[in-house]
């Protein structure tokens, strides 16, 4: 019995360890990002082509989800609400799932499969080959040089990404369901904008900026985990893969509960 | 002459394990000293951390009598701007090519320079070492000793004044080794401070002031070239006639053969 006490004690201390040195890990990339324009980085460049990956080249994976997504909603929706003669309540739950839940964290889920995933991959890899020790002979930071930049590729791409999905989720499904189920042009904007508030807008973009954060810190955090074996990257993708789902999954319980409050 | 940096009561543990036991040593500017003993001693790990680059468990690292670990941004990116470290596995940075490998010291060091200027520089110095190669190719298109004289074209670049050098001319074929010898002969007649794990006998004989040899973590013997080559003790012995080969014999004067070495 005092053994196992022994135990849990033991592994109750390594997670608050562990815990303890991801907010400092976390804390030396807020202090970093602070100093990344003043000090003229080369990590500009870094920069740019996290932005081009996370961002750009995921447009088209956005583009489809969000139109699927967004065509769904009207048909059921429309379906359902019509039966009941409720069907204007259709704005009101397209404006909320989409701009509101679906959105920023459907978003951010593409993200954690696409970007968390390279991201873990890439620098865990490098630490393998010591491609991370051969910055800190050179004088480069790489937390400076490494991690700032796709700190903020991320946090950025995944807010402009978001505004992307719910702009296609509201407005251009709307072509899609006229395939399949017409609804009138000026009927569906005109109410549409009249149901959208500055608040729903607001949420999404800090709930997209809070998830790449919090991708992001995963992200890299669980690569420059890796030891020295190549066999641990696997693991530590996982690890990050799941540790980011959960803990965007958490924040957006608790930033839609404040909205609520 | 001064004291550059100074090991105090060192021990670096990893995944468990000790690597280096109470180590303490000094090295002086100027001087080059070479770190020797058998695969797993601990050799690479010990250069690691006397450049500052694995903190140590235990233990004090001073450079110029302070705390390396306590040293302010400043002092910090001057000291890594005056020195290079050649690593045993290159370790090129993959995602850039080779021209991108070269430029990145530069740029971060030297930021006032042009395009026009860090180019010239780097083609001089791929000129040095003959290096005919495209400098667009990727690190994973050379071969393992290319790879080899590119990290040591890395290291070099900001013309730093403390080299350390893991097994510089360790799989690279002669004459690029020979290159890299006369680089390294160079920069011991411009007075820099080199660090140096190798095996090569050649490149001993030309720079050796000081010769630390390890076994199991530990210094077995640390001494001045002079001094060493003349030990009684069978197990530095044993691993200078290692590095010397076949030509060596516990019967035959090291002296000699280290002084009249000229081999790869």
């Amino acid at each position: 019995m005092i053994k196992m006490l022994g135990g849990l004690g033991r592994w109750l201390i390594l997670k608050f360890k562990s815990v303890f040195y991801a907010l400092g890990y976390f804390f030396q990339i807020l202090k970093e990002t602070l100093f990344f324009i003043q000090r003229k980085q080369v990590g500009f460049k870094v920069l740019i082509m996290q932005i081009y990956f996370t961002g750009v080249k995921a447009l088209s994976i956005i583009t489809f989800i969000a139109l699927a997504m967004g065509a769904i909603i009207i048909i059921q929706g429309v379906t359902v609400f019509n039966q009941f003669g409720q069907g204007n309540l259709i704005y009101v739950i397209l404006t909320t799932i989409i701009t509101r839940e679906l959105g920023p964290i459907l978003t951010a889920f593409i993200i954690i499969a696409r970007s968390g995933t390279a991201i873990a991959t890439e620098l865990g890899n490098m630490v393998v080959t010591h491609e991370i020790e051969a910055y800190v002979a050179t004088g480069i930071n790489p937390v400076s040089y490494l991690i700032v930049p796709r700190f903020l590729g991320v946090s950025l791409s995944l807010v402009f990404l978001t505004i992307y999905f719910n702009f296609v989720g509201l407005f251009g499904s709307y072509f899609i369901t006229q395939l399949i189920k017409p609804v009138d042009f000026f009927t569906y904007f005109n109410s549409l904008l009249a149901v959208l508030k500055f608040e729903d807008i607001l949420t999404s973009v800090i709930k997209s900026f809070v998830f790449g954060i919090i991708i992001s810190t995963v992200a890299t955090y669980h690569g420059l985990k890796v030891k020295v074996a190549s066999t641990e990257v696997p693991q530590i993708v996982i690890k990050a893969v799941g540790h980011g789902f959960i803990l965007c999954i958490v924040a957006n319980v608790i930033i839609t509960l404040l909205y609520y409050i | 002459m001064e004291k550059l940096i100074e090991l105090k009561n060192i021990h670096f543990i990893s995944e468990n394990f000790k690597i280096l036991d109470d180590i303490s040593l000094s090295f002086q500017t100027g001087k080059c000293s070479v770190i020797m003993g058998p695969s797993g001693c601990g050799k690479s790990a010990l250069l690691k951390v006397i450049a500052g680059i694995y903190p140590p468990d235990e233990g004090s690292f001073l450079v110029k009598g302070e705390d390396f670990f306590k040293l302010n941004n400043k002092k910090l990116t001057a000291f890594r701007k005056n020195t290079g470290f050649v690593f045993q596995d290159s370790a090129l940075w993959a995602n850039l090519n080779i021209y991108q490998n070269l430029s990145l010291p530069l740029q971060f060091h030297y930021p006032g320079l042009s395009r026009k200027e860090i180019e010239t520089r780097i083609n001089m110095l791929v000129q040095k070492v003959n290096f005919t190669d495209s400098l667009q190719y990727r690190p994973a298109q050379l071969s393992t000793g290319e790879r080899k004289v590119l990290s040591f074209l890395r290291a070099i670049i900001t013309e730093p004044v403390v080299l350390f050098l893991d097994e510089p001319t360790d799989s690279v074929d002669f004459e690029f080794a020979r290159i890299l010898r006369d680089i390294i002969k160079d920069f011991k007649e411009k007075e820099a401070t080199i660090v140096a794990v190798t095996h090569d006998a050649s490149l001993i004989s030309q720079i050796a002031d000081q010769i630390i040899v390890l076994q199991k973590g530990k210094i077995v013997e640390s001494d001045s070239f002079e001094n060493i080559k003349k030990s009684d003790n069978p197990y530095v012995r044993t691993i200078f006639s290692q590095v010397l080969g076949e030509a060596a014999s516990y019967d035959t004067d090291l002296l000699d053969l280290l002084d009249g070495s000229d081999k790869p």
